[in-house]
């Protein structure tokens, strides 16, 4: 009598693993680990990408000789990331790792040690040069595990906002892969360059746009510090930022609040932009006190992330027009229309 | 699923180390659960388990994450002392408890919205996070862990004697101050050991739930701790490789611990659901025996008369 409530036990045990085998027989193709990534992609590069922007580099670069697994979702944060077992698994048996790189990636490390990952590290920020502020820690906070935070770079890490800066990183996404893959080095190369040039020619169509405004009217102001380099590179002003940090849940304090509010009187700025990546609540609260526009919903910037398939911001070239469009429309413009080659 | 696949996922090196960290972690709660269940010390267990929250942002401002562990094993041993004495005094130990829990947590909420920038590594720091769980961290696992372990297994004997005639344990001389002390710093222990890798839901979940499951199935106390620690290991196991599986196949990120406490409480309902339908079978058998044996009697009490 006493060992039937034990059968009991091993029974609902048993239904778990039930449960589990049935799990296996979906007609989705098996991902099983190790086993299947050589049969029918036996020719395609296994790259992971860190972030929406350097994946949607990779994308452009590799077309369909590379198999993507992209590790941050659309409108998600680029600096915080938690490793599913499927993102890990893509990661054990990957060939090649393109990042974003200058430290914005703090969880690569433990990410990339739990995964076991044997291949190539491709640091899209290899040759840009930083600057700016990395705010999210201050100076000494972190002296005990300072040994591998002193070796990255210093600066503001939100490079792929600039053009430029862009096209450099595009630049290593090809030899990183022409590297790994040397047989298809021509096609990287080929596609780097024909992406390359559209990037130019967003780059050139900014800064038409932007040129029109006098110089003491592009004043911007973001929810967090993440478009320096693309202010720093049209000449705009950087008022200030919501956020007094990267983090995403940090709050800024009352006395912060009200400078900001302050400066945007003073300056007479015109709207506030809040980001897809990060609740507009206190972006919001900023923009009624101070009486000025709040650009946010389907208006916010594409900050940290692209957005999802099918919204304004899905590729790199459509979040940088998107976001342009908002700064020219902010300072009483309407942006020239887009060229024909960049819609795409 | 099958074996092979099992297999092939536990060779990957993150499924490996999670997988360790589960084990160590399940089968330690569980015996320590099974004296926690015994003495009815679910609640002291909650308390802790928010108590370790203050330490680990103390730890963690001052030096990093490598401040994490001593921080929380600072608060968790203040906190194991605290609970033991509060909960001595008897009438409203409860609310004892209750106010040193409450204190501990919100000690731990003021310190974290003073240092913003750590908001969300502490999130998941409650939560866990068993996948990137590094080769250091699951040193500290088994070494806490194990330290734990032993502390409730050299005291063993004493513990169950407490939970079952404390007066008798005080009048044979135990000291059951000293006993409380060291069964509370175990508890902390394995909270603390668990809190970083696991998060703290799912050291609670181990630490209560397998043995509440071994009392319902047995009531021969020897069998208590094996039956706790099997239906913790398998539970964890189970709930590791769902939360693989639905990743990798269906592409739902299921946290692994989240996933974990759930198979433990979908074995507890069902050890519950079935042991309900035992207990009211034999209750019935029993009844109608007695009808039947009454009958008889009134059978014979007729026929005498
Ligand atoms: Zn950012």
């Amino acid at each position: 009598m006493r060992t039937s409530p034990l059968a009991v036990a091993v029974a609902s045990i048993a239904a778990a693993g039930l449960f589990l085998s049935g799990c296996s027989t979906s007609p989705e193709e098996s991902a099983s680990p190790g086993a299947s990534t050589g049969t029918t992609a036996a020719a395609q590069l296994s790259v992971v990408a860190s972030t929406t922007q350097v994946s949607d580099f990779a994308r452009n670069v590799g077309g369909d000789q590379i198999k993507l697994t992209q590790l941050i979702q659309p409108n998600a944060s680029a600096h915080h990331f938690e490793a599913t077992a499927a993102d890990l698994t893509a990661l054990s048996t990957a060939d090649v790792l393109v990042i974003s790189g200058a430290g914005l990636e703090e969880w690569l490390d433990s990410t990339v040690t739990a995964s076991g990952f044997q291949g190539t590290v491709v640091d899209s920020s290899t040759g840009i040069a930083l600057s700016g502020e990395h705010s999210d820690e201050e100076e000494g906070e972190h002296a005990e595990d300072g040994a591998d935070h002193a070796a990255e770079a210093e600066g503001n890490p939100h490079i792929w906002t600039d053009p430029q800066n862009a096209q450099k990183m595009v630049t290593n996404i090809v030899d990183g892969f022409a590297t790994a893959d040397p047989a298809h080095k021509d096609s990287y190369e080929a596609n780097g360059k024909s992406y390359n040039a559209k990037l130019a020619a967003l780059d050139t169509w900014i800064a038409s746009n932007v040129d029109r405004v006098p110089a003491s009217e592009r004043l911007v102001v973001s929810n967090h510090d993440a478009f320096h380099y693309y202010l720093q590179r049209y000449g705009i002003t950087f008022v200030g930022s919501i956020m007094p940090s990267f983090e995403d849940n940090a709050e800024p304090s009352a006395a912060e609040l009200q400078a900001l509010v302050t400066k945007i009187k003073e300056l007479k700025v015109a709207a506030i932009f809040s980001e897809t990546s990060i609740s507009d609540k206190t972006a919001q609260q900023i923009g009624q006190s101070a009486g000025v526009k709040v650009y946010s919903g389907d208006d916010a910037l594409f900050g940290d992330s692209l957005g999802v398939a099918g919204s304004d911001g899905d590729t790199y070239l459509k979040a940088t027009i998107h976001n342009t469009k908002a700064f020219v429309e902010s300072w009483g413009l309407t942006a020239d229309a887009v060229p024909a080659d960049l819609e795409s | 699923m099958t074996l092979a696949d099992i297999a092939a996922a536990f060779s990957l090196p993150f499924m490996a180390r999670s997988l360790t960290a589960i084990v160590v972690l399940s089968l330690v709660g569980a015996i320590i659960g099974v004296i926690i269940n015994l003495r009815d010390l679910e609640f002291i267990s909650d308390g802790l388990a928010h108590s370790v929250f203050p330490g680990l942002v103390i730890g963690y401002v001052m030096a990093g994450t490598d401040g994490l562990l001593i921080g929380a094993l600072i608060a968790a041993v203040i906190a194991a002392v605290l609970l033991t004495f509060v909960a001595r005094r008897g009438v409203g130990s409860d609310a004892g408890i209750a106010v040193v829990l409450a204190s501990m947590f919100s000690l731990g909420v003021v310190l974290v919205s003073r240092e913003d920038g750590y908001v969300s590594q502490l999130e998941q720091l409650l939560f866990g996070r068993l996948l990137t769980v590094t080769d250091s961290q699951l040193w500290q696992i088994v070494v806490v862990s194990l330290v734990a372990l032993a502390l409730v297994l050299l005291t063993w004997r004493g513990q169950v004697f407490h939970a079952f005639d404390a007066a008798g344990f005080r009048a044979a001389g135990f000291r059951a101050l000293a006993y409380d002390l060291v069964l509370n710093i175990a508890i902390a222990l394995v909270v603390v050991a668990g809190s970083q890798a696991i998060g703290n839901l799912l050291v609670l979940a181990l630490l209560i739930v397998p043995a509440a499951v071994a009392r319902l199935v047995t009531r021969r106390l020897g069998w208590l701790a094996p039956i706790a620690a099997l239906v913790s290991a398998a539970s964890g196991v189970v709930g590791l490789l769902v939360s693989y599986q639905a990743s990798v196949v269906h592409g739902l990120s299921a946290s692994p611990s989240a996933t974990v406490v759930l198979v433990l409480i979908v074995v507890y309902l069902a050890v519950l659901g079935g042991y309900s339908v035992v207990r009211w079978c034999s209750l019935r058998r029993a009844v109608t025996a007695r009808s039947e044996e009454s009958a008889a009697h009134r059978h014979t009490e007729a026929a005498r008369s």
